[in-house]
């Protein structure tokens, strides 16, 4: 019997953590709700903040859209409305829980892997998926327009970062004429350079990282062990354009609605000011009504109809 | 079971205890640090990258020997020639690193003193800066003896080597700044090309080998002529641009502090 009795306080401790167990395994349905609201809370407010983060290059690329091709007010207004979706979905995609390698923080930059395991970076992504969206609302004329002036922009930009990249490695091993030109068309033919790239040069014993393979073959041995020394740096970047300089409104919309709403505000206080005038008209007649009809009972004369309802 | 009960128990009192405010504050009374900078900042300060004097030394000799390569197969030196070259590459890496001992010895005299070690950090900048610039670069012995010793046939063929060198450089600077400029100003083909154009024409001192190139380009960008832009750019254009030049004229006290601006530049 003491035996009994002495077991039942671990009877019932085994009871309460089996209770618990099932607590942790089976929330209450308004619990596993509350949860998935906070979450998709969560989602919504981080997904804001890279829209936010990533407006800039997204006007920017609609700047340079503009610059391209003429647009009529109608394309603008609607590749306007259409571009919010090309950040709604990047942030959305990069924000993916599942896939966490998506968006990396490297060196204080945004760095992409993309589906095709290539280094990407946001700019990137921007310009291609603002291209995509553009296309219903562009005609022929202007998408070839458009594609000519990306094309010469890339190439641009590629040219400076094969210049970049040249200048430091030849401050570095002093490269011959026909290595300079060696090194050049292996960069400029066999790297895929990221669109947003820099390398920040300018150090001592510094070299930006680029594959071994487009520079090492042409080196002697004297320019090879300066490339072993030096340290490489690598800083793809996340580029947000400063606003501070360049900042345009691709559709002036919300302007017009100001403006829209600025005619009503008018109307509106003309249509009061006007009831107004028209009180304070009948409140003077009124009092004027009363001064004769008091005039008119000193002298006997018959009080006016208003006066006499008044009184 | 009680046994396990109690061990839960104590665990958690002990994780309560030591995660307390209480807690870190006898830690660090204990294990206080010593005001004292500690030598290898030294180094960190001066050496960067090359970490300490012996990586400074292994990659100083390791650049002497590219420059020698460079001048013995651009001028096709003699041996005598190259003897020379030689020694005056070791006397600019001997004069560097008298010159860090002096410092150095300062820093010992000063490393428990931190509000004085301003003073240590201010006297390194012209040692970095020589670094930065290349040990073996103008006015360094290596150059000096290399305009001595060669002739005059060589000296032509330096002239000419060095004058497209530099012209390569001014060119790849330039369209570094127009890209770099496309990152807060949309510009189409045409655009590019005059602005390039304009650049080519004002950007006239370009020293590579400096983390400021970047605001040297920038100032430049603000020496164009703004009237010869107005039929190219549009409003919205040339108003960024207006903006972005002030910002680059403004560097030119900085640029000249650095001695990459001569004292009588057009903005100034």
């Amino acid at each position: 019997m003491s035996n009994r009795l002495d077991r039942r306080p671990s009877q019932i401790r085994a009871c309460l953590l089996m209770l618990m167990l099932c607590g942790l395994a089976f929330p209450a349905k308004g619990t596993a709700q509350a949860v998935k609201v906070q979450k998709v809370a969560a989602q919504q407010a981080k997904n804001l903040q890279l829209v936010r983060q990533f407006q800039p290059i997204l006007n920017l690329e609609l700047a340079f859209l503009r610059r391209c091709c003429e647009l009529t007010d109608a394309q603008r207004k609607a590749i306007s409305k259409a571009s919010d979706k090309v950040l709604q979905d990047i942030a959305s995609e990069q924000i993916n829980a599942n896939n966490p390698r998506m968006l990396a923080q490297l060196r204080g930059q945004v760095i992409v892997q993309n589906r095709t395991n290539k280094r990407t970076d946001m700019n990137s992504l921007i310009r291609d998926g603002l291209q995509e969206v553009t296309k219903p609302y562009l005609t022929e004329e202007q998408r070839a327009a458009y594609r000519k002036e990306l094309q010469y922009r890339e190439e641009a930009e590629k040219q400076a970062l094969v210049d970049d990249v040249l200048l430091q490695i030849d401050q570095q091993v002093r490269l011959s004429d026909v290595q300079f030109e060696l090194v050049k068309d292996a960069f400029t033919e066999q790297w895929e350079a990221p669109a947003a790239g820099r390398f920040n040069g300018g150090q001592p014993f510094v070299l930006p990282a680029v594959p071994e393979e487009l520079v090492l073959p042409y080196l002697n041995e004297a320019q090879k062990e300066v490339w072993k020394l030096c340290n490489k740096t690598s800083s793809y970047s996340f580029v947000r354009p400063n606003e501070n300089f360049f900042k345009e409104e691709f559709w002036a919309e919300a302007k017009t609605q100001d403006k829209q709403a600025v005619e009503a505000e008018a109307k509106r206080a003309a249509k009061e000011a006007l009831t107004v005038a028209a009180e304070h008209k009948k409140a003077e007649h009124k009092k004027a009504e009363q001064k004769k009809a008091e005039k008119a009972k000193d002298t006997g004369l018959p009080i006016p109809a208003a006066a006499a309802e008044e009184n | 079971m009680r046994f396990v009960w109690l061990m839960i128990l104590n665990l958690m009192v002990v994780l309560a205890a030591t995660t307390m405010p209480g807690h870190a504050a006898v830690v660090d009374v204990v294990v206080q640090p010593r005001q004292e900078i500690a030598d290898t900042q030294f180094d960190s300060w001066l050496f960067q990258t090359a970490r300490n004097e012996a990586g400074c030394r292994k990659r100083l000799e390791a650049q002497m020997n590219v420059l020698l390569f460079e001048a013995t197969r651009d001028f096709a030196l003699s041996e005598s020639q190259q003897q020379k070259l030689r020694l005056a590459a070791r006397g600019d890496v001997k004069r560097f690193f008298d010159q860090v001992e002096i410092r150095r010895d300062k820093f010992q005299e000063l490393k428990h003193d931190r509000q004085n070690m301003s003073k240590v950090f201010q006297e390194l900048q012209p040692l970095q800066q020589r670094l930065n610039a290349g040990l073996f670069e103008k006015d360094s012995l290596f150059a000096k003896v290399l305009q001595y010793v060669l002739d005059d046939a060589q000296q032509e063929i330096q002239i000419e080597r060095q004058a497209d060198r530099i012209e390569r450089q001014r060119k790849a600077a330039v369209r570094i700044a127009i890209v770099e400029l496309e990152r807060i100003l949309p510009l189409n083909h045409r655009q590019r090309l005059v602005l390039t154009e304009q650049l080519l024409g004002t950007a006239n001192s370009i020293p590579v080998m400096t983390r400021y190139g970047k605001y040297l380009m920038h100032y430049h960008l603000s020496e164009i002529d703004q009237a010869k832009l107005i039929d190219v750019l549009d409003e919205a254009q040339m108003e960024g641009f207006k903006k972005y030049a002030e910002q680059g004229k403004a560097y030119a006290a900085f640029l000249r502090q650095q001695g990459l601006l001569a004292s009588g530049d057009r903005n100034e």
